[in-house]
């Protein structure tokens, strides 16, 4: 009884890679979309949007627009009507405090000596004043929260993004991103204790809440998406690669800050003045 | 020759305020002035907005309209309609670009609009101040009951006497390069025709003014 509960839970992921793997060999055949060569503007465009495996995207958000209608959105939905928004937060405190030995890595693999400080301190105030997390004390004590990844340790050395990518379930990414996500799970000292104990469903079920959480953080953002996009695959590739721009830079200002030029189009007639 | 005094008093009247103004112009034109002036006009924003968009009383009709006349005097909506069309503005009719920023504004109030509802009991403050360019960044947080403020820049210029808001940037995310990004994808994926867009855009706010 036991062991075939732990094959099942051994199942999920072996056929969650299959599935991507099932699908990169999909892109890799029906190739790139191709790039306009005739328009300069065009390619310029296209370039920008890094999304060259967009149809394929396009397929893989249809079926998560899909599998979150049945699936992710009333499951969140539940958590949000049972469960007050205090203790809901009080959850996602505590999955932000579990995350601590993959932030804290990559402060110090960023060379964040000072943000490293942050993350040791408010791991030892939150596990304990902070009752195991749940409580954020230490955000008083002026040690902001933040989180880091492998993906943006990646960023800071220098490693391009790659193309969009749109994963099934897991939603918007890129092979930096994805490859610092994998990364980070299998060093993860939780997953690590849990592999070497045989409580493989330990992981599996932080990776549900986690999302759950995910979900219901996102909840008005996407509602918003949904009724005011007239393409929400296109908003949402551009909220989450400038999104994750932003958190590669914590926050900071970079060079690849660039401005709009607010002139640009007006050498030409203005309509509401020529009439 | 009363009258011909009167002419030339009225000119002289004129040609001392157009000095004034030139030399008040130029006078703000130096960076600090700049951002300051950019500093205030936010704050007088965020007074203004909380003052006429949060009452509970109001209706949703009501709110988009007080919404629509902040938007008016505040944000430069036709500039910022322009850019987001982006390279397709120069590929319309004089027509379409008319109806297109009517389409955009009404897209604007209709998507923004309603977000007030939330923002009752969260307070605007003022960070800090920059210019780089023609922009005066503004730098703000919205404390609300979230774990971490809010972090939002808006990027304010001055293209006369008053200034506008062209952008905001919310938590690295700049709001018209997002609009940007979905309109020119919703025309590149139907021919470069900017007619689909506006029939989208059509459908779009006509759906949500009857809500």
């Amino acid at each position: 009884m036991q062991r075939e509960r732990i094959n099942v839970v051994n199942i999920i992921p072996k056929f969650y890679l299959t599935v991507c793997a099932l699908l990169l060999g999909v892109m890799v055949l029906t190739g790139c979309a191709s790039a306009p060569k005739n328009d300069p503007e065009a390619l310029a465009e296209y370039q920008k949007t890094n999304d060259p495996m967009e149809v394929t995207n396009r397929g893989i958000f249809s079926f998560n627009q899909v599998f979150d209608k049945v699936v992710v959105k009333p499951v969140t939905g539940i958590y949000r009507g049972l469960i007050p928004s205090f203790m809901r937060k009080a959850v996602h405190r505590f999955l932000q405090n579990l995350r601590t030995p993959i932030t804290l890595a990559n402060d110090l693999l960023q060379g964040e000596g000072g943000r490293a400080g942050d993350t040791i301190a408010r791991f030892v105030i939150n596990s304990t004043w902070g009752l195991l997390g749940f409580m954020d004390p230490a955000a008083d004590m002026g040690f902001a929260q933040h989180g880091e990844d492998f993906g943006q340790t990646l960023a800071v050395w220098g490693v391009g993004e790659g193309p969009y990518l749109m994963l099934p379930v897991f939603g918007p990414s890129n092979p930096r991103d994805l490859t610092g996500k994998v990364v980070g799970f299998f060093l993860d000292p939780l997953s690590i204790w849990a592999a070497n104990t045989d409580r493989n469903e330990i992981p599996i079920i932080r990776t549900i809440v986690s999302g759950i959480d995910a979900r219901d953080l996102y909840w008005n953002a996407l509602e918003d998406i949904e009724k005011n996009s007239i393409d929400p695959y296109a908003s949402i590739r551009s909220l989450y690669r400038q999104r994750q721009n932003d958190e590669i830079r914590n926050g900071k200002e970079g060079p690849s800050t660039s401005l709009p030029d607010p002139d640009r189009g007006f050498e030409l007639a203005r309509p509401y003045t020529t009439k | 020759m009363a009258k011909m005094k009167l002419a030339t008093r009225a000119i002289a009247a004129l040609v001392t305020l157009s000095i004034l103004l030139i030399s008040v112009h130029y006078a703000s034109v130096r960076a600090d002035d700049f951002t300051n002036g950019a500093e205030q006009f936010i704050k007088s924003l965020a007074h203004d907005a909380t003052s006429s968009l949060t009452s509970e009383t109001l209706t949703e009709k009501e709110r988009k309209k007080q919404f629509r006349g902040l938007l008016k005097s505040y944000f430069d909506i036709n500039g910022i309609g322009k850019w987001v069309l982006g390279r397709y503005w120069r590929k319309t009719s004089k027509n379409e670009r008319l109806e297109y920023l009517v389409l955009f504004e009404n897209l604007v109030v209709g998507t923004y609009a309603n977000r007030f509802n939330n923002y009752k009991k969260e307070k605007l403050t003022v960070t800090s101040s920059s210019r780089r360019g023609k922009f005066a960044l503004v730098k703000s947080q919205i404390n609300g009951d979230q774990q971490k403020p809010v972090r939002i820049e808006w990027r304010v210029t001055r293209p006369n006497v008053n200034y506008k808001i062209f952008d905001i940037v919310v938590e690295g995310v700049s709001m018209i390069r997002t609009q940007r990004s979905e309109f020119s994808s919703v025309i590149r994926r139907n021919g470069g025709k900017v007619s689909v867009l506006l029939a989208a855009l059509r459908k779009k706010t006509t759906k949500s003014n009857q809500k």
